[in-house]
């Protein structure tokens, strides 16, 4: 996995490393053939029965959406929404999950109303948030940074709190700037916890969109998957549905690799 | 008691600013409003089978999560094969929950709980495997020796040994499938549904009748609030003998 430092007169560990590289090589294509195997699932459904769209139609429906180059818009809209509203979450989660982890007092004060935040549907606020923005891409945002900012909160605190209390003594005794000790101390310390706030922030920001986008949007592909629902064309609704799940995914995949890496490091 | 105070502090500036019209009343009403709403909706008919509706939604959708994601959890670490095989799905589905999958159940089921259970389910399904997974993973090597030396059955071995040892460490996953749940049956409901509580709230929204919205919503709030603080009084009831 990681490439640096090697020390190649020691066959032992390149030997090890070899065997891992082969395992790692193996589980792949087990998860490709499980991926296949969900596909072939999918066919055998589609040709027992009618409301299930085949995969070779919706994907023709989807390649024809973007061939007429009529998916642009819609997909240019979801994108949109989840990235301004992970990056509002970001903004707003990382400085403030940090504060409550650092202070026992806010954390003593917060963390219940964190976690009981946490419990409560967020998307049930939508309907307020569209009252402030006007249906829109500003109103996804909105969600999707509602609804990512608590998980980001609660993995960046766990993330301080796990500190080894050695590490702010080493950089007392190094006498480094307050920056300095956020920079070079606490963020390499915390990579691993803040990838899962990512992460998670990621995978909640677009999952938020489309629920806003299924209850009420101008353009964006939840509004395209309900409206082809609703004009029963199937091959379009499983087509879309495809194209979210393979986003979700890849996005989901590449920052759990890098999650992966950096928790091996530490 | 700082807590309480930033609580009430919130509700009085809400109450302030609604009432000297800073916030417009199509936005939000006051929340003495929402209250005299709440008292005037609670006792009727139509509120107790929306919320029955979702309780029972929460309820059965939780249910086949823990029935199917222990089994699922255990599986995962019997075998650890599959479970790094499948670890990458799992993790996705652990945020990126089967919903977008909804539109395709209300196609194959209709619009009835069922594609609501199905997705909450599989919604409480995830941490509660993960959990159970994790939790097994970690229990201490001496137990299992300990269970091979007095000889104990398979079935000793799991409910005497593994299920009193993991419990602990399983819990706040069982906590995570039951707030899950809550999530997504109310999500569900909101986003398209005939009955329940998420659903009216969704559907005074489009009546424009900002009141009862707002009611709604307090319910939704005060529903998860609870179930919340219940779960973390009972998971610290069940820690206690591990802190």
């Amino acid at each position: 996995m990681s490439t640096d430092v090697t020390i190649p007169s020691f066959p032992q560990i390149t030997g090890h490393r070899e065997a891992k590289k082969s395992r790692v090589i193996r589980d792949n294509l087990w998860r490709a053939a499980v991926l296949v195997a969900l596909v072939l699932l999918w066919a055998v459904l589609s040709s027992t029965t009618d409301l299930v769209a085949s995969p070779a139609a919706s994907l023709n429906a989807l390649a024809e959406r973007f061939a007429d180059g009529s998916i642009y818009r819609h997909l240019d809209a979801t994108l949109q929404a989840v990235a301004i509203g992970f990056c509002i979450a970001a903004a707003i989660g990382f400085p403030l999950g940090y504060v409550i982890g650092r202070s026992k007092f806010l954390g003593a004060v917060f963390d219940p109303l964190v976690a009981g935040a946490f419990a409560i549907p967020r998307v049930i606020f939508f309907p307020i948030l569209l009252q402030i923005f006007g249906v829109g891409v500003g109103a996804q945002s909105a969600m999707a940074a509602l609804a990512a900012v608590f998980p980001i909160m609660v993995s960046t605190t766990a993330g301080v709190r796990a500190i080894n209390p050695l590490l702010p003594k080493l950089a007392r005794s190094l006498s480094l700037s307050p920056l300095q000790t956020v920079t070079k101390i606490y963020i390499p310390a915390m990579a691993p916890s803040l990838m899962v706030g990512i992460r998670i922030g990621f995978s909640i920001a677009f999952i938020n969109v489309i629920i806003a986008e299924f209850f009420a949007a101008r353009a964006g592909l939840g509004l395209q998957a309900l409206r082809a629902y609703g004009m029963l064309d199937l091959p379009t609704m499983y087509g879309i549905i495809v194209l979210l799940a393979a986003i979700a995914l890849a996005g989901n995949l590449a920052l759990w690799a890098v999650e992966r890496r950096l928790g091996e490091k530490a | 008691m700082v807590r309480w105070a930033i609580l009430a502090a919130l509700i009085v500036i809400l109450e302030v600013t609604t009432r000297t019209g800073m916030i417009s009343p199509a936005l939000m009403v006051s929340p003495s409003e929402i209250l005299a709403r709440l008292v005037s909706i609670v006792p009727t008919e139509r509120f107790g089978q929306d919320a029955a509706r979702t309780l029972t939604t929460i309820l059965i959708a939780f249910t086949i999560g823990l029935v199917l994601g222990i089994p699922l959890g255990v599986f995962l670490w019997r075998v650890p094969a599959a479970g790094r095989i499948l670890e990458p799905f799992i993790v996705t589905g652990y945020a990126m929950p089967t919903l977008l999958f909804y539109p395709v159940l209300l196609a194959v089921m209709g619009l009835n709980a069922g594609p609501i259970i199905l997705i909450a389910a599989s919604m409480s399904l995830i941490p509660i495997a993960l959990t159970t997974m994790v939790a097994l993973k970690s229990i201490k090597p001496i137990l299992h020796k300990l269970a091979n030396s007095v000889s104990a059955s398979p079935r000793q071995y799991y409910l005497k040994v593994l299920f009193p040892a993991a419990t602990p460490l399983i819990f706040p996953g069982v906590k995570l499938g039951f707030i899950y749940a809550v999530i997504g049956t109310v999500a569900m409901e909101f986003i398209l549904a005939a009955q329940g509580i998420g659903f009216r709230a969704g559907f005074y929204y489009r009546e424009l009748n900002t009141a009862d919205m707002w009611a709604y919503i307090a319910v939704v709030i005060v529903l998860s609030v609870l179930v919340n603080a219940v779960l973390t009084r009972l998971e610290k009831r069940i820690r206690r003998d591990m802190l």
